[in-house]
């Protein structure tokens, strides 16, 4: 193949037909900006889900009442439950400094007001998959170690087993409905950026069907005519997608410093970085978009000849 | 090099075209084919090049049927016939040196007989200063002798020409018609649709007229027009 040839028709073309190129770069750049914004939201809600359902845990409070026999008892229970994930032992002292250190000055004077300790030791569950919280929280209800007079303490308790039921599904139904709404808005916005795409092709390719003609009267193959429009369209994608890599990367990056200055960082949103290599894109957000930008744009260029070629 | 053999082209719904036309054109020869508008010169051209395909009959070019060549090599064939038309068909961002040097790398010609063969043809047809010269920066006599350039540079078996001397001043087509005469002595078979009673009388050369897609006429030195007692070929 000729390449150096196909590379100097292709870059004078872009070149003569800058107008042109403008436009399908501008093309190339939204559609993969929407496209890529979609797919980074996603994946850091999906982060954002994930390291919520992490920190799901169910406290198991134990009551004072309960015989040494009774505590090493559930002890061993926790430690044969397969599902459980760790289990941390909180002392009736450490549950006391913990309601200090949230109170502040306040604690002082709401302890005072009571006899002695009023927080019951317990064990912080957490559960392998946040699915099973509710069926591992229902094993502890009734242990005779177990207290069941907390409940008072959390309205969202069920018995002395407590566990942030309803919160956490409903921000996790939330989370999950967002997702699935981003996964169409990729979907179309996907869709979208081909049609785009392949009627910038189309058009510029229309403003030169004369050009063409001429190749095959000359006798040019349908590759030899095709390769110069294979490659401006892999240029321009380039181009195009390499743009939008680098401002959602921006707008990823203003995001993630938002969110580390608010409030937000109590959740401990996990920003999904776009140019480390991840399960979904083992090439890394960015690197994949734009590959994808010139594959579009390759393949428009090659398709969008075929009605041209027809002998 | 051209072989007709009952040949009918009806274009939808029913317009005419070509009309069992048979016709043969020995290698080497130079022939003229003339008749009005609409009488099928053009039709018939493109038959050859295989931009149309024939309602009916075989047409053999070069000794390939064009009927069952693939269309993969339909390339290949065109590059055994050399172009000229009316309208030039220059790539307008081009130089003339790049427009002829096209039809070369299309072959996939090596860049050192590109560099060789080029200038030799631009000096031909007697546009070595204009070598670097747009299509737009140079007269429509010159474009054509740029198209002529480009069609010859490979050394085609068969040139064809649809109304070459159509956009271009009388004086002008008479320097043409002496470069189409002398790329037929090299051994190139040259057949030239045309109006131009003038360069059709003055060239003395085998005419074939044709009307309404059939030939009416085939005369070995004939001029433009002639009595119809020597009408030949119609039925």
């Amino acid at each position: 193949m000729r390449t150096s040839f196909f590379l100097s028709e292709a870059l004078g073309s872009l070149r003569r037909n800058w107008v042109m190129t403008m436009a399908a770069i501008l093309t190339v750049f939204i559609s993969m900006s929407i496209l890529g914004v979609a797919l980074v939201t996603d994946r850091n809600l999906n982060q954002g889900a994930t390291s919520l359902k992490n920190r799901i845990l169910i406290k198991v409070y134990i009551s004072d009442n309960a015989t040494p026999e009774q505590v090493t008892a559930l002890q061993q229970k926790i430690e044969s439950m397969p599902q459980i994930k760790k289990a941390v032992y909180v002392s009736k002292d450490q549950a006391l400094a913990a309601f200090r250190k949230m109170m502040g000055s306040q604690a002082d004077e709401i302890l005072s007001a009571l006899p002695n300790n009023p927080f019951p030791a317990d064990y912080d569950i957490y559960v392998k998959d946040s699915n099973q919280v509710e069926s591992v929280a229902q094993q502890f209800i009734g242990n005779p170690a177990v207290d069941d007079t907390n409940h008072l303490l959390h309205p969202d308790a069920h018995d002395s087993v407590v566990y942030a039921k309803k919160t956490v599904r409903r921000m996790l139904g939330i989370i999950n409905l967002i997702e699935k709404g981003m996964w169409v808005a990729t979907t179309v916005f996907g869709v979208a950026a081909i049609l785009l795409i392949s009627t910038t092709v189309r058009l510029s390719i229309f403003a030169r069907r004369r050009e063409i003609e001429i190749m095959r009267l000359v006798g040019a193959t349908n590759w030899f005519i095709r390769w110069p429009f294979v490659l401006e369209g892999f240029m321009t994608g380039l181009v195009g997608s390499v743009l939008a890599g680098a401002s959602i990367y921006a707008f990823n990056w203003t995001i993630f410093k938002w969110i580390k200055s608010s409030e937000l960082s109590y959740w401990s949103v996990k920003i999904y970085p776009p140019w480390f290599q991840s399960g979904h894109w083992p090439l890394g957000l960015m690197p994949s978009l734009a590959l994808l930008g010139a594959v579009l744009g390759s393949l428009g260029g090659g398709f969008a000849l075929r009605r041209y070629l027809k002998v | 090099m051209i072989v007709f053999e009952n040949v009918s082209k009806i274009y939808e719904p029913d317009v005419v075209g070509l009309q069992d036309f048979t016709w043969h054109v020995p290698k080497g020869e130079f022939v003229f084919l003339v008749g009005p508008s609409g009488s099928g010169k053009t039709t018939l051209i493109k038959l050859v090049l295989k931009e149309l395909e024939p309602t009916e009959g075989r047409i053999l070019v070069a000794g390939r049927n064009l009927s069952t060549l693939r269309r993969s090599k339909v390339p290949f064939l065109r590059r055994n016939i050399g172009c000229v038309f009316q309208d030039f068909k220059l790539l307008p961002n081009k130089t003339v040196w790049e427009n002829v040097a096209y039809a070369l790398e299309v072959v996939g010609e090596h860049r050192r007989s590109i560099r060789r063969k080029v200038p030799e043809i631009v000096n031909l047809v007697g546009l070595a200063d204009k070598a670097n010269s747009l299509p737009h920066e140079i007269s429509g006599g010159e474009q054509q002798r740029v198209s002529v350039a480009r069609a010859f540079v490979n050394h085609p078996p068969l040139l064809l020409a649809d109304e070459p001397t159509g956009n271009i001043d009388p004086e002008t087509s008479i320097g043409l018609m002496q470069l189409l005469l002398r790329i037929n002595r090299t051994g190139t078979t040259v057949v030239v649709a045309t109006h131009d009673r003038d360069m059709v009388n003055r060239m003395r050369r085998r005419v074939i007229q044709l009307e309404g897609g059939r030939m009416v006429r085939d005369e070995h030195r004939g001029s433009y027009d002639e009595a119809p007692t020597e009408v030949t070929g119609a039925d």
